[in-house]
């Protein structure tokens, strides 16, 4: 196992999410203010969930080496 | 100053989120997938040739993009209207959203395992920390602009009055930073020509 290589995905997912984080609560408060429809959050919660599989799938290849 | 409303409806166009972004989505995850998965192949082999081979064309395809984005599409964007300019950005941004993420992730992560592999990642050597900053740089992009960006543009079109010139002034930003990633990406590949023959 490639504990720097795990760390580093770690890492990186942490950034992913705090993005995440801050673009969907921009969202959801847009959505709360009938300025944006429900679609829109479906689709950031799709994107999130693609991006944390594709995290996934990197940290295997972590444990891999 | 002659104000320009260029809302939706103004526009005469449809808001709210096309009924093929969740198609395109699905498309380039399906496509994104590949790189990752390739990599675990190699890795479960303990193949150093398919190793090398998933880092080369991950990273060459990431770069090819890259170039195409910054020499042919900006041209290309610079002679359209701010509508069709949209247009594109309704169907490029979904389409490209996992797909180039994980060429990048993928011919990162593959190029630090053949260094290690082949006994070249050394931390003090001025060449790996050379691709360190490099591979920091083009990692800030896209966290920081390109993947917000591609957020921020599905958050405006699913608005009742999405804002038709952020949305295709937010796509031009990613393909503007998509030339300035090339640029950086020509001299990480000089960086590893280095790393490979000396």
């Amino acid at each position: 196992m490639n504990i720097s290589a795990l760390i580093a995905v770690g890492v990186f997912a942490a950034a992913l999410l705090s993005i995440f984080g801050a673009v969907y609560s921009g969202a959801s408060r847009s959505h709360k203010l009938g300025e944006m429809n429900a679609d829109g959050l479906g689709i950031l919660r799709w994107a999130l969930l693609g991006h944390i599989t594709l995290f996934i799938l990197l940290a295997i290849t972590a444990i891999l080496s | 100053m002659v104000q320009t409303d260029l809302s939706a409806q103004n526009l005469g166009q449809k808001s709210g989120i096309p009924h093929y972004t969740k198609r395109l989505l699905m498309w380039s995850f399906s496509i994104g997938v590949i790189p990752p998965l390739a990599l675990i192949l190699a890795l479960s082999t303990r193949s150093l040739y398919l190793l090398d081979y998933v880092h080369v064309i991950s990273g060459g395809t990431w770069t090819g993009f890259d170039i195409f984005m910054g020499l042919v599409m900006t041209r290309i964007m610079r002679l359209l209207d701010i509508p069709q300019r949209v247009e594109i950005a309704k169907r490029l941004t979904p389409t490209t959203f996992f797909i180039v993420p994980s060429l990048a992730a993928t011919a990162i992560t593959a190029g630090i395992y053949l260094a290690q592999a082949e006994g070249k990642f050394d931390l003090s050597s001025p060449w790996i920390i050379a691709a360190g900053i490099v591979v920091l740089v083009l990692t800030g992009q896209g966290f920081g602009v390109f993947m917000p960006n591609g957020l921020r543009i599905f958050i405006e079109l699913s608005k009742s009055k999405p804002d038709i010139s952020k949305i295709a002034r937010l796509n031009m930003q990613n393909i503007r930073l998509a030339g300035s990633q090339a640029i950086f990406q020509v001299i990480i590949i000089l960086i590893m020509a280095h790393l490979a023959v000396y």
